[in-house]
C-alpha cells in the first residue's frame, strides 16, 4: 500500500504515461479521495499537453488525408449497409435475408479468406469446450447488427464462432486479431461471413495466453495494424 | 442513428470551416463526414508532428495518425468539451497510439525512435499567422525542455516521446527508479514554471 508521499512522487510519471497499468490505476483511485494529488496531476497535465506540441512542426502528407477519409467513408458504408432500414430492429433480419450490395465482392473475398484462413479443426481430436464470449458494444453498428460470438477450444486449437455478422462490404474482408499483454496482434486468418451471417474460423496459435479475440474489417489481404476499432471483441476474461 | 448519406453534403464546407471545433464535434457525433474532414484538416499537422517525433519514421507516424483519427471518428461521443480542447484530445489519442506502436516495435527500432538527430523535416513553405504562432509556441516549449538539466530532460523525453515506463528508464540509465521519478517531478515542475512565465500555460 503506497503512502500519500509515494503517490505524490508518481504524479509526474503518471502524466508522462510512464507508470504501469496497475500503478496508474492505484493513483487514479487515490486521487478520488485526495484533492491535493488530483490538483498536482492537473497542474502537471498542462506541461505534458505542452510537450505534445513542443515538437518540430511537420506537415501531414496529402496521401494520408486521402487514406483517413477513405477509411471513414468505408466505415460509413459499413454502417449504412447494416442500418439500411429506417428501423434498426428490422435491419438485421432484412440484412440476413438479403445480404449487402457488397456481396459479389464479399464472395470473392470469401474465397481469399478460405485460402488464407489457416487450419480447420478436425472433429474428435479431443474434448471441446465452449467459452462464452462477450461482444463489446462499441458503436451504432453493434446496436443495429448485434453480432454474437463464442470461442471453442479443442486441445490446443481454438475457434471463433460468430453469428449475426453481415458480409463484409465490397473490397473488405474480416481479419482476426489476438490480444495478448494488452496488444492486438495480427493473424493471417481472414474470413467473410456466410449469407446466413455466420462464420467459424480457426484462431491461429490457439487461445493459450490470449485475453481476447478481435475482428475488424480490413482491405483485402488484411492489415498489420488495425485500421478501425474492433467490430467484435470476444473476451476470454 | 447516423444522418442519411443524402443529408451529409448539404452544408457547404466553407460554413463548416468557420465553426468552432466543439460545434463540429457535435456534428461528427451525428456521422457528419464533412465536419470530420474540417477537424482533420485543423489538427492533422500537430498530430503528425507528434507522431513523427515519437515514432521516428514517416510510415509509422502515418499509421498512428490514421488510427488516431479513426478512433476519434468512432468514439466522438466520448469527447467532453469541459475536459479540454479538441486539439488536446486529439493529441492525447495520438500519444497513446504512438506508445502502443512503439511497444509493438522491436527493441532496436524502438531505441532508434527515441534517439535524437534523425530529423528529416518536411515543413511547409506556407507562413500563415496560425502556422507562425504554432511554430513559436513549439519553440517556447522545446526551449523550456532544453533549459532543464540534461538528466531531467532525458527522463522526460524517454517517457513522453519514447514511450518508456519509469522502470524501463531506470534500466536504460542504470539509475534507481526513485531517482528517475524524482527527476521527472523536478523537471516537470521547472517546465511548468517556465511555461507559465512564457504564457504558454495558464498559472494554476
Amino acid at each position: 500500500m503506497s503512502t500519500h508521499e509515494e503517490f505524490r512522487d508518481d504524479c509526474a510519471a503518471y502524466v508522462l504515461g510512464a507508470l504501469s497499468v496497475s500503478e496508474a490505476g492505484a493513483l487514479r483511485e487515490h486521487m478520488e479521495a485526495c484533492a491535493s494529488c488530483s490538483a498536482e496531476v492537473a497542474r502537471l497535465r498542462a506541461v505534458s499537453e505542452a510537450l505534445a506540441l513542443g515538437v518540430p512542426p511537420r506537415i501531414a502528407p496529402a496521401e494520408l488525408r486521402r487514406r483517413v477519409l477513405d477509411a471513414v467513408e468505408d466505415e460509413t458504408a459499413l454502417l449504412a449497409a447494416a442500418t439500411g432500414e429506417p428501423r434498426p430492429a428490422t435491419a438485421r433480419r432484412r440484412f440476413l435475408l438479403r445480404p449487402a450490395a457488397g456481396l459479389a465482392g464479399g464472395a470473392a473475398a470469401l474465397g481469399l479468406g478460405l485460402a488464407l484462413g489457416a487450419l480447420v479443426i478436425a472433429p474428435g481430436s479431443g474434448s471441446t469446450h465452449v467459452i462464452a464470449a462477450s461482444v463489446a458494444p462499441a458503436s451504432a453498428w453493434h446496436a443495429a447488427v448485434a453480432p454474437t460470438a463464442s470461442l471453442r477450444e479443442t486441445g490446443t486449437n481454438g475457434e471463433l464462432v460468430v453469428h449475426g455478422l453481415p458480409a463484409a462490404p465490397a473490397g473488405r474482408i474480416y481479419e482476426i486479431w489476438v490480444e495478448r499483454g494488452g496488444l492486438a496482434r495480427p493473424t493471417d486468418a481472414l474470413f467473410n461471413a456466410t449469407s446466413q451471417g455466420s462464420a467459424t474460423v480457426a484462431v491461429p496459435g490457439g487461445l493459450r495466453d490470449v485475453a481476447a479475440v478481435l475482428v475488424t474489417a480490413e482491405r483485402l489481404g488484411g492489415a498489420k495494424v488495425p485500421t478501425m476499432a474492433p467490430l467484435i471483441r470476444a473476451s476470454l476474461g | 442513428m447516423p444522418m442519411p448519406l443524402s443529408l451529409r453534403h448539404r452544408e457547404p464546407a466553407g460554413g463548416l470551416r468557420e465553426r468552432a471545433d466543439e460545434d463540429l464535434m457535435a456534428l461528427v457525433r451525428r456521422g457528419d463526414v464533412r465536419a470530420f474532414e474540417v477537424i482533420y484538416d485543423r489538427h492533422c499537422n500537430v498530430a503528425f508532428s507528434l507522431a513523427y517525433r515519437m515514432c521516428g519514421t514517416r510510415g509509422a507516424a502515418e499509421d498512428v495518425v490514421q488510427e488516431a483519427f479513426l478512433s476519434l471518428w468512432r468514439s466522438s461521443a466520448r469527447y467532453d468539451r469541459t475536459r479540454g480542447s479538441v486539439r488536446t484530445w486529439v493529441l492525447g489519442i495520438v500519444h497513446n497510439r504512438a506508445i502502443d506502436s512503439l511497444r509493438r516495435a522491436t527493441g532496436h527500432d524502438r531505441h532508434r525512435a527515441s534517439d535524437e538527430g534523425i530529423e528529416e523535416r518536411f515543413e511547409s513553405g506556407e507562413r500563415t499567422d496560425i502556422e507562425a504562432a504554432r511554430r513559436d509556441e513549439a519553440r517556447e516549449i522545446r526551449a523550456a525542455l532544453d533549459e532543464l538539466p540534461a538528466e531531467q530532460s532525458r527522463v522526460i523525453e524517454l517517457a513522453f516521446y519514447g514511450g518508456y515506463s519509469h522502470s524501463e528508464i531506470a534500466d536504460l540509465l542504470d539509475t534507481p527508479i526513485g531517482t528517475v521519478k524524482g527527476r521527472m517531478r523536478l523537471g516537470m515542475e521547472k517546465m511548468r514554471h517556465s511555461l507559465e512565465a512564457a504564457g504558454v500555460v495558464v498559472a494554476g
